[in-house]
Protein backbone atom coordinates (compact mmCIF):
# COMPACT_ATOMS: atom_id res chain seq x y z
CA UNK A 1 0.00 0.00 0.00
CA UNK A 2 1.29 3.24 -0.97
CA UNK A 3 4.72 2.03 -2.14
CA UNK A 4 3.56 1.07 -5.74
CA UNK A 5 5.98 2.16 -8.21
CA UNK A 6 4.70 3.36 -11.68
CA UNK A 7 1.60 1.41 -11.58
CA UNK A 8 -1.71 2.48 -11.68
CA UNK A 9 -2.39 5.23 -9.35
CA UNK A 10 -5.04 4.06 -6.48
CA UNK A 11 -6.25 7.25 -4.18
CA UNK A 12 -6.60 4.49 -1.92
CA UNK A 13 -3.78 3.60 -1.44
CA UNK A 14 -2.31 7.31 -0.38
CA UNK A 15 -0.81 8.05 2.60
CA UNK A 16 -2.71 10.78 4.18
CA UNK A 17 -1.21 13.11 6.80
CA UNK A 18 -3.10 16.19 8.68
CA UNK A 19 -2.07 18.69 10.26
CA UNK A 20 -1.42 18.06 13.55
CA UNK A 21 -3.60 20.57 15.74
CA UNK A 22 -1.89 19.77 18.84
CA UNK A 23 1.64 21.00 17.37
CA UNK A 24 -0.49 25.15 17.32
CA UNK A 25 1.00 25.88 20.72
CA UNK A 26 4.28 26.26 20.73
CA UNK A 27 6.12 23.87 18.38
CA UNK A 28 8.15 25.40 15.92
CA UNK A 29 8.68 21.73 13.91
CA UNK A 30 6.07 20.65 11.85
CA UNK A 31 4.09 18.27 12.76
CA UNK A 32 1.22 15.70 11.03
CA UNK A 33 -0.49 12.95 11.93
CA UNK A 34 -0.27 10.08 9.84
CA UNK A 35 -3.91 8.93 9.61
CA UNK A 36 -5.31 6.06 7.80
CA UNK A 37 -3.39 4.84 4.58
CA UNK A 38 -5.98 3.67 2.69
CA UNK A 39 -8.28 6.55 2.84
CA UNK A 40 -7.90 9.85 0.82
CA UNK A 41 -10.90 12.07 1.92
CA UNK B 1 -17.25 2.92 2.13
CA UNK B 2 -15.46 1.79 4.82
CA UNK B 3 -11.74 1.11 4.39
CA UNK B 4 -10.18 -2.52 5.72
CA UNK B 5 -7.74 -1.24 7.24
CA UNK B 6 -8.18 2.28 9.15
CA UNK B 7 -4.86 2.82 10.98
CA UNK B 8 -4.20 5.57 13.10
CA UNK B 9 -0.51 6.10 13.88
CA UNK B 10 0.40 9.87 15.29
CA UNK B 11 4.18 10.63 14.66
CA UNK B 12 5.33 13.80 16.45
CA UNK B 13 8.47 15.26 16.96
CA UNK B 14 11.07 15.72 14.44
CA UNK B 15 9.71 14.28 11.03
CA UNK B 16 13.48 13.30 10.13
CA UNK B 17 12.80 10.03 12.55
CA UNK B 18 10.45 9.07 10.28
CA UNK B 19 10.70 5.96 8.81
CA UNK B 20 8.73 6.25 5.37
CA UNK B 21 11.16 5.25 2.71
CA UNK B 22 8.16 3.75 0.43
CA UNK B 23 6.69 7.23 0.59
CA UNK B 24 5.29 7.45 -2.99
CA UNK B 25 1.56 8.97 -3.01
CA UNK B 26 0.97 11.17 -0.62
CA UNK B 27 -1.75 13.42 1.18
CA UNK B 28 -1.30 16.72 3.07
CA UNK B 29 -4.72 17.59 4.56
CA UNK B 30 -5.65 20.95 6.87
CA UNK B 31 -2.27 22.76 5.65
CA UNK B 32 -1.30 25.79 6.96
CA UNK B 33 2.09 26.01 6.00
CA UNK B 34 3.27 27.42 2.19
CA UNK B 35 4.85 24.68 0.48
CA UNK B 36 8.01 25.94 0.53
CA UNK B 37 8.06 25.43 4.31
CA UNK B 38 7.03 21.63 3.88
CA UNK B 39 9.38 21.41 1.07
CA UNK B 40 12.20 22.37 3.46
CA UNK B 41 11.21 20.93 6.29
CA UNK B 42 9.91 17.80 4.75
CA UNK B 43 9.05 16.87 1.14
CA UNK B 44 12.27 17.93 0.04
CA UNK B 45 13.45 14.16 1.31
CA UNK B 46 11.20 12.99 -0.78
CA UNK B 47 10.55 14.54 -4.41
CA UNK B 48 12.99 12.19 -6.13
CA UNK B 49 10.39 9.24 -5.63
CA UNK B 50 6.89 11.30 -4.68
CA UNK B 51 4.22 10.03 -7.64
CA UNK B 52 1.12 11.63 -6.23
CA UNK B 53 1.28 14.51 -3.97
CA UNK B 54 -2.30 16.07 -3.18
CA UNK B 55 -2.21 19.36 -0.90
CA UNK B 56 -5.37 20.41 0.95
CA UNK B 57 -4.77 24.11 3.03
CA UNK B 58 -6.57 24.18 6.25
CA UNK B 59 -8.26 27.39 5.30
CA UNK B 60 -9.90 26.52 1.14
CA UNK B 61 -9.23 30.45 0.98
CA UNK B 62 -5.46 30.13 1.07
CA UNK B 63 -4.46 29.29 -2.41
CA UNK B 64 -1.06 31.37 -2.33
CA UNK B 65 -0.13 28.35 0.14
CA UNK B 66 0.36 26.12 -2.71
CA UNK B 67 2.12 28.40 -5.12
CA UNK B 68 4.55 26.61 -7.28
CA UNK B 69 8.57 27.82 -7.85
CA UNK B 70 10.64 28.07 -10.85
CA UNK B 71 12.19 24.06 -10.31
CA UNK B 72 9.48 22.49 -8.84
CA UNK B 73 9.41 20.11 -12.04
CA UNK B 74 12.66 19.53 -11.92
CA UNK B 75 12.76 18.93 -8.31
CA UNK B 76 9.62 16.33 -7.97
CA UNK B 77 11.13 14.29 -11.30
CA UNK B 78 8.83 11.57 -10.96
CA UNK B 79 5.60 13.14 -10.12
CA UNK B 80 2.57 11.74 -12.02
CA UNK B 81 -0.88 12.99 -9.65
CA UNK B 82 -0.74 16.38 -7.99
CA UNK B 83 -3.65 17.23 -6.92
CA UNK B 84 -5.35 20.80 -4.87
CA UNK B 85 -8.83 21.65 -4.26
CA UNK B 86 -10.97 23.98 -6.68
CA UNK B 87 -10.07 26.77 -4.25
CA UNK B 88 -6.73 26.92 -5.50
CA UNK B 89 -7.22 25.79 -8.60
CA UNK B 90 -9.82 28.25 -9.61
CA UNK B 91 -7.66 31.38 -8.97
CA UNK B 92 -6.08 32.59 -11.93
CA UNK B 93 -3.16 34.16 -9.62
CA UNK B 94 -2.31 30.58 -8.26
CA UNK B 95 1.24 30.42 -9.83
CA UNK B 96 1.06 26.59 -11.02
CA UNK B 97 -0.55 28.13 -14.03
CA UNK B 98 2.65 30.19 -15.29
CA UNK B 99 4.83 26.89 -14.12
CA UNK B 100 3.85 24.15 -16.72
CA UNK B 101 5.08 21.04 -16.53
CA UNK B 102 7.26 20.25 -19.85
CA UNK B 103 5.77 18.05 -21.77
CA UNK B 104 8.53 15.48 -21.37
CA UNK B 105 7.60 15.31 -17.33
CA UNK B 106 5.47 12.25 -16.29
CA UNK B 107 3.20 14.28 -14.61
CA UNK B 108 -0.42 13.13 -16.38
CA UNK B 109 -2.72 14.04 -13.44
CA UNK B 110 -4.04 17.73 -12.24
CA UNK B 111 -7.22 16.45 -9.55
CA UNK B 112 -9.40 18.95 -8.61
CA UNK B 113 -10.78 18.19 -5.08
CA UNK B 114 -14.42 19.48 -5.54
CA UNK B 115 -17.28 20.74 -2.82
CA UNK B 116 -19.47 21.95 -5.14
CA UNK B 117 -20.96 21.91 -8.01
CA UNK B 118 -18.40 19.46 -10.51
CA UNK B 119 -19.45 20.82 -13.83
CA UNK B 120 -19.09 24.85 -12.78
CA UNK B 121 -15.98 24.14 -11.47
CA UNK B 122 -14.37 22.29 -13.99
CA UNK B 123 -15.97 25.11 -16.64
CA UNK B 124 -13.63 27.45 -14.89
CA UNK B 125 -10.65 25.41 -14.21
CA UNK B 126 -10.53 24.05 -17.77
CA UNK B 127 -10.67 27.50 -18.88
CA UNK B 128 -7.74 28.75 -16.90
CA UNK B 129 -5.64 25.81 -16.90
CA UNK B 130 -2.71 26.42 -19.22
CA UNK B 131 -0.93 22.88 -19.02
CA UNK B 132 -0.47 20.82 -21.98
CA UNK B 133 -3.09 18.35 -23.37
CA UNK B 134 -0.83 16.05 -21.88
CA UNK B 135 -1.91 16.35 -18.66
CA UNK B 136 -5.58 14.96 -17.97
CA UNK B 137 -7.97 17.08 -15.19
CA UNK B 138 -9.48 14.97 -12.89
CA UNK B 139 -12.16 15.92 -10.68
CA UNK B 140 -13.14 14.12 -7.31
CA UNK B 141 -15.49 14.74 -5.21
CA UNK B 142 -15.50 13.83 -1.45
CA UNK B 143 -15.69 10.12 -2.18
CA UNK B 144 -12.82 9.15 -4.25
CA UNK B 145 -14.28 6.37 -6.12
CA UNK B 146 -16.01 8.62 -8.08
CA UNK B 147 -14.17 10.84 -10.01
CA UNK B 148 -14.71 12.44 -13.69
CA UNK B 149 -11.79 12.27 -15.88
CA UNK B 150 -12.24 15.55 -18.15
CA UNK B 151 -12.12 15.33 -21.77
CA UNK B 152 -10.17 17.97 -23.63
CA UNK B 153 -12.90 18.10 -26.43
CA UNK B 154 -13.72 21.63 -27.79
CA UNK B 155 -17.29 20.90 -26.45
CA UNK B 156 -15.97 20.81 -23.09
CA UNK B 157 -17.90 17.24 -22.10
CA UNK B 158 -16.85 15.24 -19.34
CA UNK B 159 -16.61 11.59 -19.46
CA UNK B 160 -17.68 9.93 -16.15
CA UNK B 161 -15.14 7.57 -15.31
CA UNK B 162 -16.61 5.22 -12.05
CA UNK B 163 -13.93 3.32 -10.85
CA UNK B 164 -13.55 0.63 -8.19
CA UNK B 165 -11.27 1.47 -5.45
CA UNK B 166 -10.43 4.83 -7.42
CA UNK B 167 -7.96 3.51 -9.89
CA UNK B 168 -7.28 6.13 -12.20
CA UNK B 169 -6.69 5.29 -15.72
CA UNK B 170 -3.31 4.78 -17.50
CA UNK B 171 -2.61 7.15 -20.51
Amino acid sequence: MGDSENGPIAFHTFYRFVWDERAQEGSPDLSFVMKAREGVS
Amino acid sequence: MNYPFPRLETLQGSMETWETPALRHVYLGRIRTPLMDLLDRFLGRYTHQIESLVLRPFDTHSPHLFNLHYGFWDQFTELRLLGLDNGTLEHKEWSGWSVVPPPTHPCRYLVCRINTSVGRTVDKVHSISTWHDGVRLVAGHTDWDKYFVVKKDPDSSITSMESNYGVLPEF
